[in-house]
């Protein structure tokens, strides 16, 4: 269950503490299966999967938990399809064209109609809260996706303040700087990919298995372009791709990490704890570096 | 802004408005904002009828942008090489130039120094970047600071946090809660970028500006209101230099 990506946000102390009965409020918006009419619904579920009722995990400050959710797959081209060929019907039925409201009506019909036979797609979120540390980590490079799952938990615990990450220094000045000059901060190496684009006109480059230190690269940044994703390595231990946004995508952990865990295939629940301490003390140091880089203040109490 | 400029005689000289049709419009429709007046009509009517409208609204027109303090003349565009003053969280800074391998800011005490990369024919909007993405930065340390001791006085907290070039607006709030800020107010002093701030976050209270909402500025800001005043006094001139730094020409 390593984490692929991380969208990151902050809390203070104090909010910190409404996280203290985490299972038991999340067990009162636990995930319900949609029903015949509904096109969505969402909840919170047991990270060790569908077997078990256990909604959080908590080693030492750290607690997973997991939102899950249902939707239905309709297709507005499915709608639109049924909605015209009901409507035609109608027109030549009464001889007229059909107004605003029956059109609306006629739509609600055929949502009604088609809802109960579409597929069920489920979803889960994979999320941590680093109470200590004033960290909520979600397993997703999608602000939508991670506002979302921000606002489920708000809905759970009544109020939640969490804040979007708010750094110091501009992330596309630092990391171009990184990659223009080659002097990146203590631990931290150049891998193989970079997302490069102009700001003012809109060109976009994005190079993969390149050599990020060439003079190709080089002569985009003299041309203006800034860097908006680095690729990276941190303490020969995590590989990954680091936004302008701050938002982590293609999180690796290497070799040299995944060794050190035992093989415990027979038990899913042991495998998750040690995978969750193994990764949570990993991405601590990872999260600590990244406030130093950028200047990430926890919010005052 | 695309569209043909009209002059008009007003009483302290000649008014320039810009003249453009809408799509989409039904009616005549005057507008002044701090990059000036326009006036946008129907495709179709007669030009005659958008002049006798102006001639009606000159009165309202000249004092609407004396309100606004519109410069008459704005400040002139940046120009590759030359050095130029600019104004920096309410300071007037040397804006300079300097050949460098490739593009960087650095700031000096009482220096701006644009480092570009030979030829200077592709300078002017790698400039462009890198004093945006440098205010930007210059707002950032600020805004960081703030936005925590601001939220957990609140109990509440906006999803984002973005900065840009806005035409009229300083700051706006979302229906995602995102709050987005113009990227001028990295020229004006840090009291009034806080009191921007400020006023977006306790949106996320109250969606209007009601006195419920004011009550909040006051309980987070309460010298809001000398900041409000320096903004209307001037922020014309402030959205003004933003452009000259950030226009093509």
């Amino acid at each position: 269950m390593f984490f692929r990506n991380l969208t990151l946000f902050r809390f203070s102390s104090e909010v910190a503490k409404t996280l203290a009965d985490l299972e038991s409020v999340l067990a009162e918006h636990a995930l319900r299966p949609c029903g015949p009419l509904e096109s969505m619904t969402r909840g919170f579920v047991s990270p060790f999967g569908p077997e078990s009722q256990v909604l959080t995990h908590t080693i030492g400050h750290t607690t997973l938990f997991t939102l899950g959710a249902e939707e239905k797959l309709l297709p507005a081209a499915v709608v639109n399809a049924e909605l015209g060929e009901r409507l035609r019907k109608t027109a030549e039925q009464r001889n007229r064209p059909v107004s605003g409201r029956e059109r609306k009506r006629l739509k609600a019909e055929v949502l009604d109609a088609l809802l109960p036979r579409a597929f069920v797609r489920p979803t889960r979120l994979d999320a941590y809260a680093d109470t200590k540390n004033g960290w909520l980590v979600l397993d997703t490079a999608s602000r939508k996706g991670a506002e979302s799952a921000l606002t489920a938990l708000r809905q759970a615990l009544g109020s939640f303040p969490a804040l979007p990450l708010a750094p110091r220094e501009a992330p596309r000045a630092l990391l171009t700087g990184w990659l223009a000059q080659g002097k990146l901060p203590k631990g931290l190496e150049l891998a193989d990919e970079c997302e490069l684009r102009d700001p003012a006109g809109g060109a976009v480059v994005r190079c993969r298995r390149q050599e990020l230190e060439s003079s190709e690269v080089r002569e985009h940044l003299k041309r203006g372009k800034q860097v908006y994703q680095l690729g990276l390595v941190f303490e020969e231990r995590l590989g990954l791709l680091l936004g302008e946004d701050l938002t982590v995508r293609k999180l690796r952990f290497l070799d040299v990490v995944s060794d050190t865990l035992g093989h415990s295939d027979d038990d899913s629940a042991a495998e998750l704890d040690a995978r969750f301490a193994l990764m949570t003390a990993e991405l601590e140091r990872l999260l600590q570096a990244l406030s130093e880089w950028f200047g990430l203040q926890r919010p005052d109490d | 802004m695309t569209g043909e400029w009209v002059e008009l005689a007003g009483r302290a000289g000649t008014i320039k408005v810009l003249k453009a049709v809408h799509p989409r419009a039904r009616r005549l429709r005057l507008t002044v904002t701090p990059r000036g007046a326009r006036v946008s009509y129907p495709r179709g009517t007669h030009p005659a009828q958008v002049y006798a409208f102006l001639r009606e609204h000159s009165d309202w027109l000249e004092r609407k942008l004396s309100e606004l303090h519109v410069p008459r003349r704005g400040p002139p565009p940046l120009k590759v090489g030359v050095p130029t003053l600019i104004p920096l969280r309410g300071e007037s800074i040397e804006l300079t130039w300097r050949e460098s391998d490739y593009p960087h800011v650095e700031h000096r005490l009482d220096e701006l120094r644009l480092h570009v990369p030979r030829p200077y024919s592709h300078a002017l909007p790698i400039a462009h970047t890198l004093l945006a993405t440098f205010l930007e930065t210059q707002m950032r340390r600020d805004l960081s600071r703030w936005l925590s001791h601001y939220t957990p006085m609140l109990g509440v907290a906006p999803t984002a946090l973005r900065m840009r070039p806005m035409k009229s607006l300083w700051g706006s709030l979302d229906a995602r809660d995102r709050v987005t800020l113009d990227l001028a107010l990295a020229l004006a002093p840090p009291a009034a970028l806080r009191y921007v701030l400020v006023h977006e976050l306790c949106h996320l209270k109250v969606r209007s500006h009601s006195k419920r909402f004011w009550a909040w500025v006051e309980k987070l800001y309460p010298d809001y209101q000398a900041q409000r005043d320096w903004l209307r006094e001037h922020g014309a001139a402030l959205k003004a230099e933003m452009e000259r730094l950030l226009a093509d020409d």
